[in-house]
């Protein structure tokens, strides 16, 4: 998860808070354990996590859409 | 970085310790990690302590606490400010004074630090105390002044 986060992102987070949002992310609902496997425990996004997801992720579109029509607008920018 | 974890509230622990250990095995330790593990540690003992802000309410009693602060020292500055500009009526220390005008420029001295820390307090904590206000006004949060 930090990897691909580092990769698609180019932040690189911490173990203290990947694991706060961890624990944010399941008392939401939004993700659920998986079993372990060496140790490691992957999660897997629910269905409320899909929608929730979905929900923030139009709105950033909504908010990139009127970022760029702007930027369109200043000219010699 | 076992130690580290044992910061964090046992019911945390007995959920996520394990994951967590196997992930700091493969993670660079870093100082920033340290100070980063910290402040999970604070933040998992808020939030599994039946407080879901985390370290957000964390900062809003800080800024609580200071707001009040500042609001104490104006009114000990206004009240002090007030006390000095009264004539000292022992005629003591006047007749001592004119033997010792150390001692005036003392007394005026000590006026004219108290005041330059007033204004310096008020110039500092005057944009905390505005912003906080909005927020408070913003969020409806009655308890911007409530440190406890």
């Amino acid at each position: 998860m930090m990897e691909d986060i580092r990769a698609f992102s180019g932040t690189q987070l911490e173990p203290g808070t990947l694991y706060g949002a961890i624990t944010r992310l399941e008392k939401q609902g939004w993700i659920e354990p998986l079993p372990t496997e060496d140790r490691r425990r992957p999660y897997r996004i629910t269905a409320n996590g899909v929608t929730a997801l979905r929900e923030q992720v139009n709105t950033l579109e909504q908010v990139t859409a009127v970022g760029k029509n702007r930027l369109a607008t200043l000219e010699g920018f | 970085m076992q130690l580290l974890l044992r910061l964090y509230p046992q019911a945390w622990r007995e959920r996520y310790e394990e994951e967590m250990l196997a992930l700091l095995e493969e993670h660079q330790i870093t100082p920033a990690t340290v100070f980063d593990l910290l402040m999970g540690a604070i933040d998992a003992n808020l939030h599994y302590n039946n407080c879901s802000e985390g370290v957000t309410f964390v900062v809003h009693r800080l800024r609580s606490g200071i707001v009040m602060i500042f609001c104490a020292f104006m009114l000990f500055g206004v009240g002090w400010s007030m006390l000095q500009r009264l004539a000292d009526p022992t005629i003591t220390f006047e007749n001592t004074a004119k033997f010792h005008p150390e001692l005036q420029i003392l007394h005026n001295a000590v006026f004219i630090v108290g005041c330059s820390a007033f204004l310096a307090f008020l110039i500092g904590g005057l944009p905390l105390i505005v912003i906080s206000a909005k927020r408070a006004i913003r969020m409806k949060q009655r308890d911007v002044l409530n440190p406890l």
